[in-house]
Order: structure tokens, then C-alpha cells, then sequence
């Protein structure tokens, strides 16, 4: 494997958040190369932006956070969901929110998981864990274009 | 002259001086007799009429066959109460010059012309020589008419507008054909006024209730803004209030897992508190988020079976029952008319609270059944053997964030039956309680009929 190789990109805004996601991913070392984004905007120029070495190297999971600055998760997701390149990529929306409606919004865009994030880290870690651990070394997908 | 009224050309002249008839005068008796019959008719054929110029149109008709005119008009005062408007004007000048009409046509101002000056006096005014006339309009004198007469329509001493005459001939108009045109004058003036005051009140009515709907719907904007606002603010409590509580927690749980060997006992007790706060308010946000969605959702209203819901709602705490023993009693109830989804969150409310308050109970009863009350409305009813409550706090009990009991006898977030009773007002039904402190507490709701979302 390249060394630029992505398992996880991990769109995420909250400083905490993303500490917190990357001690529950390391805990169980399922995930070693995780590229964070902390906007919508930064997430969409790395999985469709130009590189000096040509086409990216696109990650095996998508976790995205709903409320982001500049380009909300709403619309990242729909964008990958409408890109040939990257809509067999499972995402995983991981938010705060409980709301139906970015429920129901995100399931219609075709999200692969919906899971809130816990107040509690021991759940955090366990939703974390349980994300990764599927998606990363259980599930079988179609090799991406 | 264009004539669509009933045969008033058989009273042709009955007051006229002008075009006698060449076979002889008609008697005075027989003049009356015909004048009678004319007014009788007009009145018949005004009767019911409803639309200002057709009953201006045939008035002014008959007078016109009555006296032989060549020509007639009906103005009436405009609502500024400034001028006099034609309502009518017959549109045959015979041997006069059509121009006639268009002359007659014109806003009168009160005290102007011979209608002008009968409206103001409140009086006839008859002119026979009227291009001799003082006040004579030169437009009016240009027409060839030589005798003019008005006639206010008076009603209550005022003066609502004149019906004015015309004839080519001069002195055409004497004192008892003047009489007689106020005879029908005043016969038809309360008509008008009638047509008027309908007039304004259809008119304040529409205004009123174009007022009123332009109410409804600014109320309604601003209810939904109001709406989208909280939505909003929902929307951020959920997301922006539970990130930091999410860091306070985890932090504190992280302390505690990863570095348990390093704290003394008192920095642990202390990570512990703020760990189990941040839980509680994380279990409060929750709760408000859900009541305040409770009220944004449509009701769907079908046939509920209450005692299948009952029994469906104690199966679901079966896990809270291990290892207590409790005695559930479901009796049959009758079923209402509401949202399955909201009357099971009201059964699983009052059961869980049920629950929770006999817990210090040996042997906990929990009875779900109900009462027929006035009018045969239906009480539901949850009844339990535990802790129960002062009546004197009774009116906290449904309040949000309101609780009777301390949160370290009694967990909780006092949302529980605030969203009991959201939901039972939305069924427009009632919800109380009765209870007395360590013996137990009964929750009694009615579920409305057929009536809407209450809101």
C-alpha cells in the first residue's frame, strides 16, 4: 500500500469530537491512516481536488459530521452520493443532532449509517468502535473506480 | 322615448300641460284617478328592486311619461356628500340635440342649475323660461330646453339627490304637476335610502371581514415564524449544547478510565459528579427536545384499542419489573379516537412514573382501567399503591422541569407528564390527578371526540 493511502476520512469541525473519535478508533487499532477535514469545503476539495500525483487515493469510510462550516454535511454527502468516484464509498453521518428531519434527509441522500453521537464516551467509544469495526474489516465492497 | 316599464304611456300626460291631448281636458277627478294608478304601478314595479340605477331608470321613466317630458335625470348626493352624480339619464332627446344627454350627464354641484338649486333648498324648483334664467348653465340653455323642474328625493328633512325634467316647450310644468312629482318623489326616496344604508353595511362588512381575515393570516405568519423559529432553537440545543456537554462528559470519563491509578479518591468523587451531571443534563436536553416535537407533529387520529395499548406498554417495562413484584390489572376499556403513537407515550409515561413511585413497595399495584363520567365521557384511568403526593402541589405536577419529589429518592426530569398532558390537550381531552403523600396516586384523562387538533 502507498503510503498515502486513507482508511477513514473524517469530516469533523469540533476539536473535541475529533480527539475524541481518534482515541476510540486508535483504541482498537482499526483504523492506522485517518485524514480529517474540518469543513465541508476541505472534504470535497480532498476527495475531488487535484493532486501533484494525479488522481487520490479515495478512503475505504466516510465519517461526516451534519453541521459544518461553509459546506454543510447535507450537501457533502450529496455530493459523493452523485459522483461516480466516490458514491460506493459507505459514509457513516455521525452527529449531535437527533432531529427526524437530518434523519430523514440523510437517508434519502443515501447514507450507509446514521449514528448520534453519545454524551456518554463509554457509548461513544462503542458507536465508534462499531462503525469501524464493520465497515473497515467486515464489510465487503466493490472495489472504487 | 324608451319605455320598459308597465303601460305608463296610458297615463300619458296626466299631469302635463304641454301635450294635452286635442279630444278635450281630462277632469281633474279622472287626472287624480290616473295619478293614483301611476303610483300604484311604480311602486309595484320598484318593489324588490335592489339595484340603484334600475330603480333611478324606471322612476324616472314614469315620471317622464307622467309629464310629457322630453327628457329626465336622477342624480343622487356621492359618498364625499360634495356633488350630485347622474345616475341616469334617458337617452332619447327627441327634437333636442343628443348632445342633451351628454350635458345632463354631468356632476352637479349643489346650488348650481335648477338641480342644483332644488337639492340645496330641499325644495322643487321649476324654471319655464330657462334661457332667461339667472342661473341658468349656458351648456344646459345651448340644448334648446325651455322649461326644467327638480324634485328633491327627501328622506328625514335630507336630501338625497333631485329627479330633474325637461321640456323644448316653455311654462310645460304647473303647480299640480309639480305636486304630483312630489308625490312620487317622495314615494321612492325611502328606496333609495334603504339601497344606500345596504350599501354601506355590505361594504363595512366586507370591510370587517377583510379585516379580519387579514388578521388570521398575519397571525398565522407570525405563529409559523414563531414555529420555525423554535425549531431552530431546538435544532442548536440538540446540536450545540450537547457537543460541549459531550467533551465534559468523555473527558471526565477518560480521567477516570485512563489515569484511575494517579487520582486521590477525592478527585475521582469529584470527575464522578461531573461525569454523572453531564449525563443528567445530556437525559434533560433529551427530554425537552422530544416535548418540544411533540407539539409539531400532525395528529393521526384512528380507532385505538386503550386496553391493547395498556397491556403492549407493560410488556415493553417487562426488563424494569425483574426482580420486583408488582401486580398489573388491565381492565377492558373502551377504545378512542386518537394518535396510537402520542396515547402509548401517555400509557408509558403514566406507568413508568407508576413504577418508579412504588418502588420502596413490597408488593407494587398498578391498575389501568376507567370510569364513565357526565355525558358518558370516558376516564381513563392509571392508579398505583406508592409514594403518591401532597394534593397542595397538585397544579406543579404537569408543569415542565416541575418535580415533587427529590431527584435522589426519585430520578427523573419532571418532562414525563408535561408531555402527558401536551398530549391529552391535543386530543382536546383533560387530564388530573389525585393522590395523598405514601398512599398512592391516581391519573385520570378524557380523550376528546371528534374535535380537532387542539394545538
Amino acid at each position: 500500500m502507498p503510503d498515502n493511502t486513507v482508511d477513514i476520512l473524517l469530516v469533523e469541525d469540533d476539536d473535541d469530537d475529533i480527539d475524541l473519535t481518534l482515541r476510540a478508533l486508535r483504541g482498537k487499532n482499526i483504523a492506522n491512516h485517518i485524514h480529517i477535514a474540518r469543513d465541508g469545503a476541505e472534504a470535497l476539495d480532498y476527495l475531488f481536488g487535484e493532486t501533484a500525483a494525479g488522481l487520490r487515493v479515495l478512503p475505504k469510510l466516510i465519517m461526516l459530521d451534519l453541521k459544518l462550516p461553509l459546506i454543510d454535511g447535507i450537501e457533502v454527502l450529496r455530493r459523493i452520493k452523485a459522483d461516480p468516484r466516490t458514491s460506493l464509498i459507505p459514509v457513516v453521518v455521525l452527529t449531535s443532532s437527533r432531529e427526524e428531519s437530518d434523519l430523514a434527509g440523510t437517508y434519502q441522500l443515501g447514507t450507509n449509517s446514521f449514528i448520534v453521537k453519545p454524551v456518554d464516551f463509554e457509548q461513544f467509544v462503542s458507536a465508534v468502535e462499531q462503525i469501524g469495526f464493520y465497515w473497515m474489516l467486515l464489510n465487503q465492497q466493490p472495489a472504487v473506480a | 322615448m324608451k319605455i320598459d316599464v308597465q303601460s305608463p304611456t296610458s297615463v300619458r300626460n296626466i299631469l302635463g300641460v304641454a301635450h294635452r291631448p286635442s279630444n278635450g281636458a281630462l277632469s281633474n277627478t279622472e287626472r287624480q284617478a290616473s295619478l293614483y294608478r301611476a303610483l300604484h304601478e311604480l311602486a309595484v314595479s320598484v318593489a324588490g328592486m335592489t339595484d340603484v340605477s334600475t330603480l333611478a331608470r324606471t322612476i324616472v321613466e314614469h315620471a317622464s311619461s307622467l309629464t310629457g317630458a322630453d327628457t329626465g335625470a336622477l342624480y343622487l348626493l356621492n359618498a364625499e356628500r360634495d356633488s350630485l352624480v347622474s345616475v341616469v339619464v334617458l337617452d332619447h332627446p327627441g327634437t333636442l340635440p343628443p348632445s342633451l344627454v351628454g350635458v345632463l350627464a354631468q356632476t352637479v354641484q349643489p346650488g348650481s342649475g335648477v338641480t342644483g338649486g332644488a337639492f340645496e333648498q330641499r325644495a322643487p324648483l321649476v324654471v319655464g323660461e330657462y334661457p332667461a334664467w339667472d342661473g341658468a348653465v349656458p351648456e344646459v340653455g345651448a340644448t334648446g330646453l325651455k322649461t326644467l323642474v327638480s324634485i328633491p328625493l327627501l328622506f328625514a328633512h335630507r336630501a338625497l339627490g333631485c329627479l330633474t325634467l325637461g321640456f323644448s316647450a316653455p311654462h310645460a310644468c304647473d303647480d299640480a304637476m309639480v305636486r304630483g312629482l312630489q308625490l312620487l318623489a317622495a314615494q321612492v326616496a325611502p328606496a333609495f335610502e334603504a339601497m344606500h344604508l345596504v350599501d354601506v353595511y355590505t361594504r363595512s362588512e366586507l370591510a370587517v371581514s377583510a379585516t379580519l381575515e387579514q388578521k388570521v393570516i398575519d397571525r398565522t405568519t407570525q405563529f409559523e415564524a414563531a414555529l420555525r423559529e423554535l425549531e431552530s432553537f431546538s435544532y442548536s440545543v440538540s446540536h450545540d449544547l450537547r457537543a460541549p456537554l459531550r467533551s465534559i462528559s468523555s473527558y471526565s470519563q477518560i480521567l477516570l478510565r485512563d489515569y484511575n491509578t494517579n487520582l486521590p479518591a477525592d478527585a475521582q468523587d469529584c470527575l464522578q459528579r461531573v461525569s454523572s451531571a453531564a449525563k443528567r443534563m445530556g437525559a434533560l436536553i433529551d427530554d425537552l427536545l422530544k416535548f418540544s416535537r411533540l407539539g409539531r407533529h400532525p395528529l393521526s387520529r384512528r380507532s385505538v384499542s386503550m386496553k391493547r395499548l395498556a397491556d403492549e406498554v407493560i410488556d415493553d417495562f417487562a426488563t424494569e419489573c425483574v426482580g420486583r413484584v408488582i401486580t398489573f390489572d388491565v381492565t377492558d376499556m373502551p377504545p378512542c379516537d386518537g394518535d396510537p403513537g402520542l396515547l402509548r407515550q401517555v400509557f408509558a409515561n403514566l406507568v413508568d412514573n407508576a413504577l418508579k413511585y412504588t418502588r420502596s413497595r413490597a408488593v407494587a399495584c398498578i391498575d389501568v382501567g376507567f370510569s364513565v363520567g357526565d355525558d358518558d365521557e370516558v376516564i381513563y384511568s392509571v392508579t398505583d399503591n406508592g409514594a403518591g403526593f401532597d394534593m397542595q402541589y397538585a397544579d406543579k405536577l404537569f408543569g415542565v422541569f416541575q418535580r415533587l419529589h427529590r431527584s435522589r429518592e426519585y430520578e427523573g426530569t419532571g418532562v414525563g407528564l408535561a408531555s402527558v398532558q401536551r398530549i391529552v390537550h391535543r386530543h382536546g381531552g383533560r387530564i388530573w390527578a389525585d393522590a395523598a403523600v405514601d398512599r398512592g396516586a391516581a391519573f385520570f384523562f378524557t380523550i376528546g371526540k371528534d374535535l380537532p387538533d387542539a394545538g
